[in-house]
C-alpha cells in the first residue's frame, strides 16, 4: 500500500499519533514502532512524515518525542501518573478525542485500515516481540541495534 | 553531590552526569557539565560555592584554549587560591574538577580540592557520590573501552551506568541525566537524550523478559 494519494497528503505529524491512539493507547516504544511499520508499508513514501534511522534500537524517529511533548502539554494526550512514566501508555483527552475525530474525517479509508491494522498488530506486543517483528520486515533498520543478536 | 561519568570511544568521549543540585534541603535541578573551551569540557562535584568560584576562575583564564596537558599546572594552582578565597568552615570544602579533551587519545584530567591532580587516558573515569557504583557497572564493558565501541554504544552505556546509580542511591544524585559529546563538544539534544532512555528502558525490559523467558 503507498499512500501518496487523496486527502492523507495533508496529514501532518501530530494527525498520525493521535490517529494511532484513537485506536488504543500505547507506550512510547509501541508509538515510535507502529509511526515505523505505517511509513514502512506505505513503500516508505509518505509525505512530510517522521524521518526514521537505524537507531540503538532499531528504527528511530527523535521528531516523534518532541510531538509527542507537544501534545502531551497542549492537553492533547495524557499520561497518568507513574513512577516510570516512560513504560505507561498515552491516552486522548477529550480535547484530543474531539480534534482526532475532526482528522479523521480528512483520512482515506485505506490510510484509517493501515493504521487499525498496524496498531492491532503492535499493542500487546511484549518489547522483544515488538523488535523481532520490526527487524524482520525491515532488517535495514536495525543494523545499529544492541538488541538485534538477541531477538533473532 | 554529583556523579561525573567519562566513557572514551574509539574516536572521542562521552561525558555524562545527574541534574541534581542540593541546596541544604531543597533539590533543584542544573546542568553540570559546561563547555570549556572549543576541544574540552568542564564538570565538577563537591560543595556549589567552591566549584563555582573555581568554575568562574579558570574559565577566566588567558590560555585555556591550550592542551590541558599545558594547562594543568595552572588549573590545579586556580583551586588551591580559590580555596584560600572561601570563608573559613569547620569541615574542609569538597571539590572534584574533571576537565576532558580528545586529541588522539582522550585526556582526563582530575583535580582534588588539595590541587592534586592525575591525568588519565582513554580509560573509563567516575567521580562524585556513587563514584564506586558507577565503577562496578561499568567492570564488565572495561575490555571494550575505548576501541570496541562507538559514539552511540559510549552514550547509551553512560546513560545506563548514571540512570542505575540514580535508581540505586537515596541521596545525592538524581534526574535529569545530561550527556555531552566530543570531539567536536556537543551536548545531545533532549530528543537525543530520550532515545538513549528508550533504549536503557529497552535493555531493562529485554533483561527482564530474557530473565522470565524460561519459565514462559
Amino acid at each position: 500500500m503507498v499512500l501518496t494519494g487523496g486527502n492523507t497528503m495533508a496529514l501532518i505529524k501530530k494527525d498520525w499519533v493521535l490517529l494511532l491512539l484513537r485506536r488504543t493507547p500505547l507506550d512510547r516504544i509501541h508509538i515510535m514502532k507502529a509511526l515505523f511499520l505505517i511509513w514502512h508499508r506505505s513503500g516508505r513514501k509518505i509525505q512530510d512524515y517522521f524521518k526514521f534511522e537505524p537507531y540503538l534500537y532499531g528504527p528511530c524517529s527523535f521528531e516523534v518525542y518532541a510531538v509527542l511533548d507537544n501534545l502531551q502539554a497542549n492537553g492533547r494526550i495524557i499520561q497518568p501518573p507513574h513512577p516510570m512514566p516512560q513504560w505507561v501508555n498515552y491516552y486522548l483527552t477529550e480535547k484530543g478525542g474531539k480534534e482526532v475525530e475532526e482528522v479523521a474525517k480528512k483520512v482515506s479509508p485505506d490510510t484509517l485500515k493501515l493504521i487499525e491494522s498496524v496498531v492491532n498488530e503492535v499493542s500487546g506486543v511484549k518489547f522483544y516481540e515488538l523488535l523481532k517483528k520490526v527487524y524482520d520486515e525491515a532488517p535495514d533498520f536495525a543494523v545499529n541495534s544492541i538488541f538485534k543478536e538477541v531477538v533473532k | 553531590m554529583t556523579l561525573i561519568l567519562v566513557v572514551p570511544f574509539k574516536k572521542g568521549a562521552v561525558i555524562a552526569s545527574d541534574g541534581q543540585v542540593t541546596l541544604g534541603l531543597i533539590k533543584t535541578r542544573a546542568k553540570k557539565i559546561k563547555k570549556f573551551n572549543e576541544n574540552c569540557v568542564l564538570s565538577a562535584a563537591g560543595d556549589l560555592p567552591f566549584i563555582q568560584l573555581v568554575e568562574g576562575d579558570i574559565s577566566a583564564l588567558s590560555n585555556k584554549e591550550e592542551e590541558l596537558q599545558k594547562l594543568r599546572k595552572d588549573l590545579c594552582n586556580v583551586v588551591i587560591e580559590c580555596v584560600k578565597k572561601l570563608p573559613p568552615s569547620p569541615q574542609p570544602y569538597s571539590g572534584s574538577f574533571v576537565l576532558i579533551e580528545h586529541k588522539e587519545v582522550t585526556r582526563i584530567l582530575h583535580v582534588r580540592e588539595n590541587g592534586l591532580s592525575v591525568m588519565l587516558e582513554d580509560v573509563p573515569f567516575a567521580t562524585g557520590i556513587g563514584e564506586q557504583f558507577a565503577y562496578t557497572l561499568l567492570q564488565k564493558y572495561q575490555g571494550l573501552i575505548p576501541e570496541k565501541i562507538d559514539d552511540k554504544l559510549a552514550a547509551i552505556l553512560a546513560y545506563k551506568v548514571i540512570a542505575e546509580t540514580i535508581e540505586t542511591i537515596s541521596i545525592g544524585v538524581g534526574p535529569p541525566i545530561d550527556i555531552w559529546q566530543l570531539p567536536p563538544v556537543k551536548n545531545l539534544t533532549k530528543e537525543e537524550l530520550t532515545g538513549l532512555e528508550e533504549t536503557y528502558l529497552g535493555l531493562k525490559k529485554a533483561e527482564i523478559e530474557m530473565f522470565l523467558s524460561k519459565s514462559e
